[in-house]
């Protein structure tokens, strides 16, 4: 694969990971009214 | 542990089982077999371009404005879009513009149900060993996509023909006994948690499946990236995800080089997927948020939606099967094998690849358990919109609603089991045309008529997360424009050029790959009855029970 394809999928799959950890980690763990 | 506000409606019980509800509701079939389907179609990298500017200027605005637009419906005792609709415009039309928030989820769940249980079906036929096998010795190096097709993959192809009963060249079709029977297995146990209701079915089904469903794909995502180069040193599973990722700016159409961002086809499937495999557009996002209290968080809840689906797209979904195909069959037999349709890719391919694999009967088993888990937790969001209506507008109790659904749902499924080309009508109306079309009405009516500042200030109410000012501007002006370019290239390909060629009945049926005869005709029927039927019960709910008319907060 070429470089501009790792960078690509790199940084795709790293900010959806990085969003999808700090949504679930404020979620579980950031306190403040449904349960 | 059903929980009551004073309005009498149902709310979520804990924060993260709405949050892997949510998830629950957009991540399905879309991610796992409809994403690397539409990508090898569309020319691999040249289609995630597209399909990464509609995520960020349409997608994840139209999130926060479903999510926002349902709670402001919940508390106001509505959970579907004509109530909301209404609420939000006080012009008469706009309660019936709101149709396509019962008609659309109504359609899907028709067929997606059908379908949802054949990977029930097929996971247990796989546990059991009881799906063909193949000699891994048939597997050359350098095989067309027709040699692959006609040798290793045609036991796979018959299978499914016979386990969907359309082997033959009739206008009907014959499934088996065993593939009617595990749909009655979905179509109960759906039931059962509908009857258990928001919190105790819906959100137990997510705590469940959700996590499961994650730790599948992560194990099936590995065992491809293990893969190698199984069959020859010359391709290997690097070079299905090269097809993917590698930056292509031009794509070959017709014969002719295209640069991929003017190309309408593209564009159009790349919004097309969006929609569909975030559950946009359809009015099930906001049923969902309909059972939120009135001070509880939609930003970061509702970001946590699209993350989720998102994740479960690009990252896991894009990482099976596509490149799976490639690992064994080169990228060009995979690009075709993909282009045959998400099915071929999921029920044809894939088992085929398992059985080259050593424990191969164990793995595809979890592959089609992870389908499972992704359509069962899509098909229950498909069901409360109905169920909604029926109890908010129509006063029905909630085992009264699940009934009325039972019946009705089971008359509609029959034109998919046994009419072909049935799911295609079906899946025509809902799962193309009607979600751009219900989102642009949508954002029109919060950005323009409700007021911009208006939805932005109920956006914030309660609020974790602060949207940035960006999404306001985007949301105003930069989404609507996309949503209108988007549908009157849908209706240039759709409506003008068939019309033109005289063939504006049979276009879309004969694209795939069918023949329009009284058949198509009989499903296209009930499909204009069932739009008819919500329209009139809008009429009723409005006109004489006059329930749709409550606008005071009752909470």
């Amino acid at each position: 694969m070429s470089w501009q394809g790792w960078i690509f999928m790199l940084s795709a799959w790293t900010f959806f990971t990085a969003l999808i950890v700090y949504c679930y980690y404020r979620i579980l763990f950031g306190g403040n009214q449904t349960a | 542990m059903v929980q009551n506000g004073n309005g009498g409606r149902e709310h979520w019980g804990t924060r993260i089982g709405l949050v892997l509800a949510m998830a629950g509701n957009a991540i399905g079939l879309g991610n796992f077999l409809r994403f690397p389907g539409q990508a090898a179609a569309n020319g691999g990298g040249a289609f995630l371009i597209p399909y990464f500017i509609c995520l960020l200027l349409m997608a994840i605005p139209l999130m926060w404005l479903e999510w926002a637009q349902g709670r402001y419906g919940g508390v106001r005792g509505h959970g579907t879009t004509p109530a909301m609709f209404q609420l939000m415009w006080r012009h008469p039309i706009a309660k019936y513009l709101g149709v396509l928030g019962l008609f659309i989820p109504t359609l899907i769940l028709f067929y997606y149900s059908y379908l949802g249980s054949w990977t029930l079906g097929y996971s247990i036929k796989t546990l059991l060993g009881q799906i063909p096998q193949v000699d891994r010795s048939q597997l050359h190096e350098g095989m067309t996509a027709e040699e692959i097709s006609n040798t290793v993959l045609a036991p796979y192809a018959q299978f499914l023909g016979q386990y969907s009963g359309s082997n033959d060249n009739s206008v009907f079709l014959t499934p088996d006994a065993f593939t009617l029977v595990i749909f009655a297995v979905v179509y109960f146990l759906t039931l059962w948690l509908m009857v258990r209701g928001v919190s105790g079915g819906i959100e137990l089904l997510a705590k469940i499946a959700m996590p499961l469903l994650f730790i599948l794909a992560i194990v099936l995502m590995i065992r491809v990236f293990t893969l190698g180069h199984p069959v020859s040193e010359e391709y290997g599973v690097m070079n299905g995800i090269a097809f993917l990722w590698e930056p292509k700016w031009y794509i070959e159409r017709d014969g002719k080089e295209v640069f991929v961002l003017r190309d309408a086809k593209t564009w159009l499937a790349a919004a097309g997927q969006v929609f569909f495999s975030l559950s946009l557009g359809m009015g099930a996002i906001q049923c969902y948020a309909s059972y939120l209290r009135k001070n509880d968080d939609v930003t970061l809840t509702g970001l946590s939606t699209t993350a989720s689906n998102s994740f479960a797209e690009v990252v896991l979904g894009a990482s099976i099967a596509l490149p799976a195909a490639s690992a064994f069959f080169g990228v060009a037999a995979a690009q075709m094998i993909a282009a045959q349709g998400s099915f071929y890719l999921g029920f044809v391919s894939m088992p085929a690849i398992f059985s080259f694999l050593p424990a191969g009967n164990l793995l595809g088993f979890l592959w089609f358990l992870l389908l499972f888990f992704a359509a069962m937790t899509s098909v229950v969001a498909m069901c409360q919109p109905i169920i909604a209506f029926l109890e908010d507008e129509f006063g029905l109790t909630r085992q009264r609603a699940v009934a009325a659904l039972a019946i009705f749902w089971l008359i509609g499924v029959q034109f998919a089991i046994w009419i072909k080309g049935g799911i295609d009508v079906y899946d025509f109306w809902s799962g193309t045309f009607g979600p751009p079309l219900m989102a642009l009405i949508e954002v029109v009516i919060l950005m323009w008529i409700f007021g911009s500042d208006k939805i932005w200030k109920e956006m914030h109410e309660g609020a974790m997360l602060r949207v940035p000012r960006f999404f306001y501007y985007c949301a105003k002006y930069v989404t609507p424009i996309i949503l209108a370019t988007i549908l009157g290239f849908w209706y240039w390909e759709n409506v003008i050029a068939p019309f033109r060629a005289g063939e504006l009945f049979t276009r879309p049926i004969e694209a795939a790959g069918l023949q329009v005869g009284w058949h198509i005709w009989i499903v296209r029927g009930f499909v204009i009855f069932v739009f008819i039927l919500q329209i009139a019960l809008i009429w009723y709910a409005w006109n004489v029970r006059k329930s749709m008319q409550r606008a005071e907060v009752i909470e």
